[in-house]
């Protein structure tokens, strides 16, 4: 039997969950999470103001909400750990070897319906019912921890809020941290490559902080790193449900001039050339509605609001986007064009026509041997981009 | 990522309580597990932040006990299992006093006993290793990774065949926040480039020289014997070269170039420190051109179209160069070595830069502008 004083505490770190997760929350909201009446509900808002959190309170629809105040206190910006925490864990723990049938999916674990057999043997135990899993598998899909692709009906994790596992043999790990020794800080995302080399001299016992061998580079060409601004507005967007929800967004032209437009997401890309992070989708109006789509790109750095609507759209990662991607050669949704370009073979044009070739799903080559020419075909968006490279 | 999210806090507790003597032996301080109040140290969580995980994990450990009274199944996964080191001195200093054994008896039966509760929060526990039953019987490790970890390691594995397995099982198993468009400037290929990197690191490192094959051009090749000062890398290109001195003089050997390259056990390492002065011009030297003949240069930069932007980040290690803003425009001055690597820099920026030094570059630009612009 739990002691009272331990459901006090069990209680405490689920109303300080909570009140970290939610804006604020009602006396009422209190009272269902916590199971408790009225009277207890302020109990439980007493006790955490006496252990140092502030709560602020105000009205709002005739209802009084409390919300959770950031505090320097360090330990107070912990979200508490909790069984339904550990109980997500084990969930997300077996997605770790690929996506699972959404209807088999359950079967990994020990909840059953009341007509399926009680045979338990080789499945992961869980502590709840059937209503409090599905209530789980609810809560991490809302919270963006699995995805549910719509083609196959699978859920996947997606590294949101839940650091992605990847498990290693000590000779693998071996050879990860021998390849990380020798990343150069020109290195694109050198600082997360140096946080995991962190992280496996952790798990190897080693005690050396920095990169060894460092010092020994001379670093030419761009500083490339994605910029603390744009990992913000990638976590803000995450707070979203982009995937499905039209987004109402505000950012900053080129031009210096401040737009706003209801966008359908399609793609998020990263380009490596350029060090910044897009957003690929379409453009949505009244006019839109009835007329032509208009595909549009939106630079992450230039975005200065997200607001969510509850309109659908089945834009993301659908055929034309992917195929958007695969033909752009830099960052552009102009008009796909067919090219051919013949190269005389020599120096290294051959090598770095078939590296390009590599890169670009849509492109074929072929040699003219009479002509000592390598020829290269392609589909390509933005040929001013393509116009640069040659 | 950091503790403040409890999942991180999870992984980064479980990473460590697979602590092992002769698998996963993570701390070589226990034989196997880590106490609470070690592992607040290494972590640097507040241990009463510990405490309270702990505690949470132990309630669910009994939980899970209850639950699987019901079934016929093991427990739980066994990688959940949280067991003291009944082996440890500590373990059994405190088992006489504080009945532990009894106490995890009855977390076992389902039944949390709040004595558990209060010796965890009050500390009296933290000197005792706590580890996960793993049951491995291979050494297998758990690395966690954020999204940009992912990204970047995915990155990484492009010119690391090694890496490539593992990222390929991960790319089946979650869906990624963002796709990485390529840059196709990238196209130097590599061959065992980080075994290549570590021979010449280390080279460096101990002052051993170092031979290979070399490919001077297509279909012909020399033997190079070299004493590796330093590597220069060409984050534009992702191109990696090793520097050498010889006779007074730079080389630089392309790493895409070198077939193969071996410690030269012949020649002992050089005891004496090179003058490696010939390197000090490195800020100054465009496509490694090194014994090239060195050029003033003053370029003025118009505000336009994130120019200036691209500017600055791409002269970021240019450290002996001047970058000042005057009358509205952006001014680049510097001595350059390689002044055909600085010309292909500035057609990237078309009008937008405008050469003032020296002239024989400016008006060279100037014709070639004008080519262009007749052929089109």
């Amino acid at each position: 039997m739990k002691s009272k004083q331990t459901k006090t505490h069990i209680n405490q770190q689920l109303l300080l969950e909570s009140l970290s997760q939610h804006d604020s929350l009602s006396i009422r909201q209190i009272m269902e999470l916590l199971s408790c009446n009225r009277q207890s509900a302020y109990n439980y808002i007493k006790k955490l103001e006496n252990n140092g959190y502030r709560l602020s309170k105000h009205k709002e629809s005739g209802r009084i909400l409390y919300s959770l105040f950031p505090t320097e206190d360090d330990t107070l910006q912990y979200t508490p750990l909790s069984m339904d925490i550990l109980r997500k864990y084990t969930i997300l723990h077996e997605l770790e070897n690929g996506p699972v049938d959404k209807d088999r999916f359950r079967k990994h674990f020990t909840v059953y319906t009341p007509d399926e057999l009680n045979d338990m043997n080789d499945h992961v135990l869980l502590d709840v019912g059937l209503t409090q899993y599905y209530n789980l598998i609810k809560d991490l899909t809302k919270n963006g921890d699995i995805d549910l692709i719509k083609e196959t009906q699978k859920y996947c994790l997606t590294g949101k809020n839940v650091p992605l596992q990847m498990t290693l043999k000590a000779m693998e790990l071996n050879e990860l941290n021998l390849a990380l020794t020798t990343i150069s800080a020109g290195s694109v995302y050198y600082e997360d490559l140096k946080n995991i080399y962190h992280k496996t001299n952790v798990l190897l016992g080693y005690v050396d902080e920095n990169i060894p061998h460092a010092g020994n580079y001379y670093i030419y060409g761009r500083k490339s790193q994605i910029s603390e601004n744009v990992k913000e507005k990638l976590e803000l967007l995450q707070k979203y449900n982009y995937k499905e929800h039209l987004l109402q967004i505000s950012y900053t032209s080129k031009q210096g001039q401040p737009l706003s437009v209801l966008f359908a997401t399609g793609k998020i890309v990263y380009s490596v050339e350029k060090d910044a992070v897009y957003l690929l989708g379409q453009k949505l109006s009244a006019e839109n509605e009835h007329g032509d789509i208009q595909n549009i790109i939106i630079d992450l750095s230039t975005i200065n609001d997200i607001k969510e609507t509850t309109q659908e759209h089945s834009c993301y990662n659908s055929e034309q986007f992917t195929d958007i991607f695969h033909t752009m050669f830099g960052i552009s949704i102009e008009p796909p064009v067919s090219v051919e370009v013949r190269f005389d073979i020599h120096g290294n044009i051959e090598r770095k026509i078939r590296y390009l070739h590599c890169q670009r799903p849509r492109s074929a080559i072929r040699t003219d041997t009479e002509k000592n020419q390598i020829i290269y075909t392609d589909t390509i968006r933005g040929l001013s981009d393509f116009a640069a490279y040659l | 990522m950091n503790n403040h999210n409890a999942y991180v806090r999870l992984q980064t507790y479980y990473s460590w309580l697979i602590n092992s003597e002769g698998i996963t032996h993570v701390d070589d301080s226990y034989k196997q597990g880590i106490p609470l109040g070690h592992l607040a140290k290494i972590t640097d969580i507040p241990i009463s932040i510990v405490h309270q995980d702990f505690l949470c994990m132990f309630q669910w450990q009994s939980s899970m006990a209850l639950a699987s009274r019901k079934y016929d199944s093991p427990v739980f996964p066994i990688w959940h299992e949280l067991i003291f080191d009944d082996d440890s001195e500590e373990y059994n200093a405190k088992n006489k006093s504080l009945h532990l054994e009894q106490l995890y008896d009855e977390i076992m039966n389902g039944s949390f006993p709040e004595r558990f509760g209060e010796l965890l929060l009050n500390g009296e526990l933290d000197t005792i290793p706590i580890f996960l039953n793993t049951e491995a019987s291979e050494t297998t490790y758990n690395l966690s990774l954020s999204q940009n970890e992912a990204a970047a390691l995915r990155l990484l594995e492009k010119n690391n065949p090694l890496l490539q397995k593992n990222m390929n099982e991960m790319k089946h198993v979650y869906s990624r926040l963002y796709d990485i468009k390529d840059n196709p400037m990238f196209t130097y290929q590599y061959n065992n480039l980080n075994e290549k990197l570590d021979l010449i690191n280390d080279a460096i490192s101990t002052g051993y020289r170092l031979r290979g094959h070399y490919k001077t051009s297509p279909g012909r090749h020399q033997t190079i014997d070299i004493k590796p000062l330093k590597i220069s890398y060409d984050a534009d290109e992702n191109l990696y070269a090793v520097l050498s001195i010889n006779h007074n003089r730079v080389m630089v050997n392309r790493l895409d170039r070198l077939e193969t390259l071996e410690e030269n056990p012949t020649v002992p390492p050089e005891q004496e420190q090179q003058d490696t002065s010939l390197l000090d011009i490195y800020p100054n030297v465009w496509g490694n051109c090194f014994s090239e003949k060195p050029e003033k240069v003053k370029v003025r930069f118009y505000n336009e179209a994130h120019v200036w932007e691209k500017v600055k980040k791409e002269l970021a290690n240019r450290t002996n160069g001047k970058l000042y803003e005057k009358d509205g425009c952006l001014y680049y001055e510097d001595i350059v070595y390689g002044i055909n690597k600085f010309r292909s820099w500035i057609y990237g920026f078309g009008r937008s830069a405008i050469v003032l030094e020296p002239r024989s570059l400016r008006e060279d630009i100037i014709r070639s502008l004008k080519e262009r612009q007749a052929g089109s």
